[in-house]
């Protein structure tokens, strides 16, 4: 018996006389079911009724377990990029705050600037007012501060008003709040005074700093808040800032009463209000200090 | 074919994995009867076990299942001979060909038309080798051709026709002594 012929015998096409015995049991075994086969049917369709339950089942718990990771993804996405965003716009912010604050009088800053970070401080008298007894300059004569409203002298015991009222800033917002052009300010005074310390005259660094508008208006602003230009600088850099007014600063050896926020009185040592840095006018007096600061304000150099 | 298909096979699939128990029991009726006398022919008493976890198998990857009518007989069938793998391991025996002393035991009490076709399975299978006998089931009760055979045991279309056809030569020469 040939290959095919057999083929022909498994696929039922035989019908010669000598496969007939064995395509017959072929036949036979491949009969359609018998209900005795069939018995356990229904067992197996109630496997496959709870497999389907357990498959919905399962699919809503997978579905329910991703939900978080989907709203997590999401809370995520927004983070990053909300906070790309306020990222960005915080630096446009800064950018635009310092490239454009050189230009703007520090009188009109808060009216042409609404929005910009620089700390706004609320008009008030006693800002203005008593600012200019921190000020005093070894010379006796006005210094020449920004606020230009410190006509009167008389007042050496008043009481510093300046000191946080009205302002909107506080200390812990420095790095947010102030402007950036402080930072350069602060940076190249405290340079100044690191020079100063070793120098037997003034700098030209330091003679051209504090003769800058931008170096009174921050002299303005640590004044309006109490404080001395090293104290304004220390807070805003993070880092001390040399003071002229300890004793053993190179340039300074008059000793130093004042607090740096204003609230103290000042001491007359020697006819002058040692409240203020010696800071005399005239390089090489008194050891060339060169009055670069005085009780957080500039003096003005000769 | 047509005896071992299902010719709206596609159609019956998708209500199925869509949990058509109707459709289920169209599945179930087609295939289930070559696969438990194959199971039957091998095992023995415990070929309705084994084809009971086979269907629950095929219950649970039912719905993940892609392909044609072939090869979802071809799943069916050679899930049931990993099981019955299993069950040899189990059980440290080696498969047996179901001798006619057993089918008296296999049929119970079933019915005449059952024992015919217990007898003529296990006539299809005397004296064969393992291999042989495993061989003819499949093509006679799985419906495959000689190259869907190579494909479930791992073997070469030419190697399948070769062992098939001194399987049925031997098979028809003892026949013909019976006779």
């Amino acid at each position: 018996m040939d290959p095919d012929e057999f083929e022909n015998i498994l696929n039922g096409d035989s019908d010669t006389a000598s496969e007939t015995h064995l395509a017959r049991l072929i036949r036979t075994a491949q009969a359609p079911a018998t209900t005795h086969e069939l018995a356990a049917e229904d067992l197996a369709v109630a496997a496959f009724r709870r497999s389907v339950v357990l498959g919905s089942a399962q699919r809503r718990r997978v579905f329910s377990r991703l939900t978080p990771l989907k709203v997590a993804a999401a809370a995520a996405a927004f983070v990053v990029v909300g906070g790309g965003f306020t990222a960005a716009l915080t630096h446009a912010f800064a950018r635009s705050g310092a490239t454009t604050r050189p230009s703007v009088s520090p009188a009109t800053q808060p009216k042409t600037q609404p929005n910009s970070p620089r700390p706004q401080i609320a008009p008030s008298k006693e800002n203005n007012g008593p600012a200019g007894q921190q000020v005093p300059s070894a010379s006796e004569q006005p210094t020449n501060v920004a606020s230009g409203q410190n006509k009167s002298k008389k007042n050496s015991k008043g009481k510093h008003n300046g000191q946080g009222k009205g302002m909107l800033v506080t200390p812990g917002q420095v790095g947010s709040a102030m402007p950036t052009s402080y930072h350069g300010l602060c940076l190249s005074y405290s340079k100044a005074l690191t020079d100063l310390q070793g120098a037997s005259a003034p700098t030209t660094r330091a003679s051209k700093l504090q003769t800058s508008k931008q170096f009174l208006q921050l002299a303005e602003s640590a004044l309006n808040r109490g404080m001395t230009v090293p104290e304004f600088c220390s807070m805003i850099l993070g880092t001390k800032v040399p003071n002229p007014s300890v004793p053993g600063f190179g340039l300074n050896s008059s000793a130093s009463t004042g607090d740096g926020n204003g609230s103290g009185s000042s001491s007359k040592t020697g006819g002058q209000p040692t409240g203020a840095r010696p800071g005399p006018s005239g390089s090489g007096n008194n050891g060339g200090g060169g009055g670069i600061v005085s009780a957080g304000v500039p003096a003005k150099l000769p | 074919m047509s005896q071992f298909g299902i010719e709206d096979f596609p159609e019956i699939l998708q209500r199925a994995q869509r949990g058509d128990e109707a459709a289920f029991r169209v599945i179930y009726r087609t295939y289930h009867p070559g696969l438990l006398r194959f199971l039957r022919s091998r095992l023995g008493a415990d070929a309705e076990d084994v084809a009971a976890e086979v269907w629950v198998s095929v219950t649970k990857g039912l719905s993940k299942f892609v392909g044609d009518e072939i090869d979802f007989r071809a799943w069916i069938f050679a899930t049931g001979r990993r099981r019955m793998i299993d069950l040899y391991r189990r059980r440290a025996v080696r498969p047996q060909i179901a001798q006619e002393a057993d089918v008296q035991e296999l049929s119970g009490i079933a019915p005449s038309e059952q024992l015919e076709i217990d007898e003529a399975v296990a006539a299809l299978v005397e004296g064969l080798t393992e291999e042989q006998a495993e061989i003819v089931l499949l093509r006679v009760l799985g419906g495959f051709s000689a190259k869907e055979v190579g494909d479930l045991l791992g073997k070469s279309e030419a190697s399948i026709r070769v062992t098939q056809h001194r399987a049925l030569a031997k098979l028809a020469e003892h026949l013909k002594d019976k006779a």
